[in-house]
C-alpha cells in the first residue's frame, strides 16, 4: 500500500501498559496500518486483542512508546477536532442539555464565532434528527437518541476521520440498524464529515455490511491475522449468498 | 530527653491506632447497619448528625464523668481514646454509609438472587465496597486527631486536672518552660513518625484500597490516588532503598494480612460486640439510676447558667463566630478547588511530592506549633482575626480538601478523554466536568468542614493558658467556650455545648441538605450511575 492514499498512518509501532500490580502488558509490537482516503475500515478480533487501543492511538489519545503515527503525512502529536470518536457507552454530560452537549465539541475553538458554532451546533442535530430535544437532558432520551447526540457532538466539528468504537453494541438491534444506515449515508455524502471512517466492532455482521476493508486481529501483542476487502455494492443485503460468504471466511478466521 | 520524647510518642500513637481502629470497626457497624437497612437508616443517620456537631470540649464532662469514676485506674487513658475516637469517627462512619448506600444495584441484585449468608454478604460485599471511602476518609481523621491531640491529653476541668504521658503534653510543657530545643526535637518526632505512619501503613492501605473500587475501568489506568511518597527518594536513593523494599513488602503484606482476617469467623466478632455493648449498656444504666439526683441538679445548673448569660450576649458570639467559620470556610473552598485541580490535572506528576507533604502538614498539630507564630499576628485587632481564621483553617481545610480531591478522582476515564478529545480549555474542562462531578462529594465535604470549623473556634479564637493567651477581640462563642473551661464553669460549658451544637444542625438542616439536594437534582446525578 502506497502511502500516498493514506488518511492516517501507524507505522511499527508499539505501546505497552504498566498495570498497577508491576505487570507490563504490550498492546502492540511493530503494527503498522493505513486508513486511506474515503475508506470504511472495520477491525475485527477476539476481546482484548488491543483493537480499543489502536483507536486510542489514532485519536492521538495515547501517544505510543515508539514508532509514528501520520495524520496527513504528519506526525500526531495529540487529539485534533479533525479526528473524532465515538464510544461504546457515549459519555454525555448529565447536568448539559443536548444542544450544550454538541456545543462542547466547539467550545475550545476560538476561531469559529458563538454564532457560527449555535448554527453548526443545530445543522448537525438535526442530522442526526434531534431537533425538537435540543433542550432535553441525556436522561430524558433513549439509548438510540443518546449514542445520536453523540454522533452529532463527533460529527460537528466536520472531522475527516471518525472513529467508531463498538458504536452500536449497546443498541437494540433496530436502533443500531438505523443508525448504521444514517453513519453511512453521511460518509458517503462527500459535502458532509467523515471522509474516513474506522469502525471496531464484534459483530462481523456489521462489518461486512458497512466496511470497505476489514482487518482480522489476534493475539497479543496484537498481529494482522488477515485482511479482507469487501467487494459488494452498497447498499448491501444482508440477505445475499455473497454477504455470507464473506460473513463465514472472517468468523472462521477469528474462531 | 529521647527516651521520654518516644515514650510519649509511643503513647500518643497507642492511643491514636486504637481509636482509630475502634472508629473503623465502630463506623463499619454503624454505617452498613444503615445503609442496608431503612428502619437503622432513620434512626441512626440523623443521631449521628448531631452527635459529629458536638464540640470535641463537649463529651469532655461525659467522657471524664463516666469513665474516670467508673473505672479508677485506666478511666483517663480510656477518656483520652474516646476523644480521639469523637475526632476521628464521623466521617468515616458517613463514608461508610455512603458506599453501602452507593453499591450498584446489579450488585445489590446479585446479593439478593444469590442469598449469601450476612457472614458473606459482610466479607465479600460491604466491608470491601467500604474500604476506598475509609481509605479517603483516614488522612483527614489523622489530620483531626492531631489536631486536638493536646485538647485529648490534657483533661483540665477547674481544679480537676488529668495531664497523660503523651507528645501533646510534652510539647506543651516544653513551651511551657521555654525549652525551644525540647519543643523542636518533639516536633521533629512527631513528624518523623506521621511519615513512617503514611509510609509503611497507611499509604498502602490506600494503594490497597484502589482494587475495591467498583468505578476504576483497569484497561488504561490514570490513578489519581495517593502513591506511597516517594518525596524523599531521589536525594537519597541509597540510603532509602532498603526502607523502600520495605515499603513494597508492606504493600504484598497488608493486603494478605487483611484476606486472611476476613475468614476470622463473624461469629466470633459479633459475640465479642454483643458482650461489649451489653456491657457499656449496663454501665450507663447503673450510672443513670446512682447519679439521678446530680443529673436532675446538673439540669438546673446549666438553665442558671443560660439564664445569666444571657440570649444577647449569647447570640452576639454566636454571630461572629459565624461570620469566622463562614469566611474561613468559603476561604479554605476556594484554595481546596485550585489546589485539588491542579493536582489532578496540571501536576499530576508532583503528586507524589505534595501529597505526603500535606498529609505531613495536615497532621501537625496546629494549636501546639500556633503560640510560637502568635507574635506575628499581635500587631492589630484584625490581625488577630486574620490568625484566628488561619488557625481555623488547618483544622478545616483537609475535609474539603480531601473530598474535592476524592470527587475529581471520581471523573471517569471516558470524561476525561472527552476533554482531552475536544480539547477543552482547563476552565471549560473544571466548569463542565470536574467541578460538576466533583460537586456531591464536595458539599459532603463542606459539611464535615463546617462542623470541623465551628469546633476549631474553641482552640482558635482564644488559645493558651494564664499566661500567654492569643485571643480575637470580638466575641465568639469559642472563646467563651474556652474561658468557661478554664475556670471550671461546667454548667455554663455545657449550656455553650449545646448552643454550638444547636447552631451546627440548624446550619446543617437549613443550608447544606438543601444545597445538596439542590445540586443532585440539578446536575441530575441519579443518572450516572
Amino acid at each position: 500500500m502506497s502511502s500516498s492514499d493514506a488518511l492516517l498512518e501507524l507505522r511499527n509501532v508499539t505501546h505497552t501498559y504498566r498495570l498497577r500490580s508491576g505487570v507490563s502488558l504490550k498492546i502492540i509490537e511493530n503494527f503498522s496500518l493505513s486508513v486511506r482516503f474515503a475508506e470504511f475500515l472495520g477491525i475485527v478480533g477476539p476481546s482484548g486483542c488491543g483493537k480499543s487501543t489502536i483507536l486510542r492511538i489514532m485519536s492521538g489519545l495515547i501517544r505510543p512508546d515508539k514508532g509514528h503515527v501520520l495524520f496527513l503525512g504528519r506526525p500526531l502529536l495529540g487529539t485534533t477536532p479533525r479526528i473524532a470518536l465515538m464510544h461504546q457507552q457515549p459519555p454525555l454530560l448529565p447536568w448539559l442539555t443536548v444542544e450544550e452537549n454538541v456545543y462542547i465539541a466547539l467550545a475550545s475553538n476560538s476561531a469559529m464565532s458563538e454564532e457560527v458554532k449555535r448554527m453548526k451546533v443545530s445543522q448537525f442535530l438535526d442530522l442526526v434528527g434531534l431537533t425538537g430535544y435540543e433542550s432535553a437532558y441525556p436522561y430524558e432520551l433513549s439509548g438510540g437518541m443518546r449514542q445520536r447526540v453523540a454522533l452529532a457532538r463527533a460529527l460537528v466539528s466536520e472531522p475527516d476521520l471518525l472513529l467508531l468504537d463498538e458504536p452500536f453494541s449497546n443498541l437494540d438491534p433496530l436502533t443500531a440498524l438505523s443508525l448504521s444506515r444514517e453513519i453511512e449515508h453521511m460518509w458517503l455524502d462527500s459535502t458532509l464529515p467523515p471522509a474516513s471512517v474506522v469502525m471496531v466492532t464484534h459483530n462481523i455482521e456489521e462489518v461486512v455490511s458497512l466496511a470497505d476493508r476489514v482487518i482480522v486481529l489476534h493475539g497479543r501483542p496484537a498481529e494482522i491475522l488477515a485482511e479482507v476487502p469487501i467487494e459488494l455494492q452498497r447498499p448491501r443485503s444482508k440477505k445475499s449468498e455473497e454477504f455470507y460468504r464473506y460473513v463465514d471466511s472472517i468468523f472462521s478466521l477469528i474462531s | 530527653m529521647v527516651l521520654e520524647i518516644l515514650t510519649s510518642l509511643g503513647f500518643s500513637w497507642l492511643r491514636l491506632a486504637v481509636a482509630l481502629l475502634l472508629s473503623i470497626a465502630t463506623a463499619l457497624l454503624v454505617g452498613i447497619s444503615a445503609g442496608v437497612n431503612g428502619k437503622v437508616e432513620r434512626g441512626v443517620i440523623p443521631l449521628l448528625d448531631v452527635l459529629q456537631s458536638v464540640p470535641i470540649l463537649g463529651f469532655f464532662p461525659i467522657a471524664i464523668y463516666f469513665l474516670t469514676t467508673s473505672i479508677p485506674f485506666i478511666g483517663a487513658e480510656l477518656a483520652a481514646v474516646f476523644l480521639i475516637f469523637t475526632c476521628t469517627f464521623w466521617n468515616i462512619a458517613f463514608g461508610v454509609y455512603e458506599s453501602v448506600r452507593s453499591i450498584p444495584s446489579s450488585v445489590r441484585e446479585i446479593v439478593d438472587l444469590t442469598k449469601l449468608s450476612w457472614t458473606s454478604r459482610l466479607t465479600r460485599v460491604y466491608i470491601p465496597a467500604s474500604i476506598p471511602k475509609i481509605a479517603d476518609q483516614l488522612p483527614a481523621s489523622i489530620a483531626n486527631a492531631f489536631y486536638f491531640l493536646t485538647a485529648s491529653e490534657i483533661i483540665v476541668l477547674g481544679k480537676e486536672a488529668y495531664a497523660l504521658k503523651g507528645i501533646g503534653v510534652l510539647i506543651l510543657r516544653s513551651i511551657e518552660s521555654g525549652d525551644i530545643f525540647s519543643v523542636a526535637a518533639s516536633l521533629a518526632a512527631v513528624v518523623l513518625s506521621i511519615s513512617a505512619a503514611y509510609f509503611f501503613v497507611i499509604n498502602p492501605f490506600i494503594s490497597y484500597a484502589d482494587k475495591y473500587r467498583f468505578d476504576i475501568v483497569q484497561e488504561h489506568p490514570r490513578p489519581l490516588r495517593m502513591a506511597s511518597p516517594r518525596l524523599i527518594q531521589p536525594i537519597h536513593k541509597q540510603f532509602l532503598r532498603p526502607l523502600t523494599r520495605f515499603s513494597a513488602n508492606a504493600q504484598r503484606i497488608l493486603p494478605t494480612a487483611l484476606i486472611s482476617m476476613r475468614h476470622v469467623s463473624w461469629g466470633v466478632i459479633r459475640s465479642i460486640m454483643m458482650v461489649f455493648l451489653i456491657s457499656v449498656l449496663f454501665l450507663l444504666v447503673a450510672q443513670f439510676y446512682a447519679e439521678l439526683p446530680d443529673i436532675y441538679a446538673t439540669l438546673r445548673g446549666v438553665l442558671a447558667a443560660a439564664v445569666s448569660i444571657g440570649a444577647i450576649p449569647t447570640l452576639e458570639a454566636v454571630g461572629f463566630s459565624m461570620l469566622r467559620v463562614a469566611i474561613c470556610v468559603s476561604a479554605n473552598l476556594a484554595a481546596s478547588l485550585i489546589l485539588a485541580y491542579l493536582l489532578a490535572e496540571k501536576w499530576g506528576n508532583l503528586r507524589e511530592y505534595i501529597l505526603p507533604l500535606l498529609q505531613i502538614v495536615a497532621s501537625l498539630p496546629a494549636p501546639l506549633i500556633f503560640p510560637l507564630v502568635a507574635p506575628l499576628f499581635e500587631v492589630s485587632a484584625l490581625t488577630r482575626e486574620v490568625g484566628a481564621i488561619l488557625l481555623m483553617s488547618l483544622g478545616t481545610f483537609w475535609y474539603i480538601f480531601y473530598s474535592t480531591l476524592g470527587g475529581f478522582g471520581r471523573v471517569h476515564r471516558e470524561y476525561q478523554e472527552l476533554a482531552e478529545m475536544y480539547r477543552l480549555s482547563g476552565f471549560a474542562k473544571f466548569r463542565y466536568i470536574y467541578l460538576p462531578f466533583a460537586t456531591p462529594s464536595i458539599v459532603t465535604g463542606l459539611v464535615t468542614a463546617t462542623g470541623g470549623a465551628w469546633n476549631t473556634i474553641i482552640v482558635a479564637e482564644r488559645l493558651g493558658s494564664e499566661g500567654a493567651i492569643f485571643s480575637v477581640d470580638s466575641p465568639g462563642l469559642g472563646k467563651l467556650m474556652s474561658a468557661l473551661a478554664e475556670a471550671g464553669e461546667l454548667h455554663a460549658l455545657t449550656y455553650t455545648v449545646i448552643v454550638m451544637t444547636a447552631v451546627i444542625v440548624a446550619i446543617n438542616r437549613l443550608f447544606w441538605r438543601r444545597l445538596y439536594d439542590y445540586a443532585v437534582k440539578a446536575l441530575r446525578i441519579h443518572e450516572q450511575q
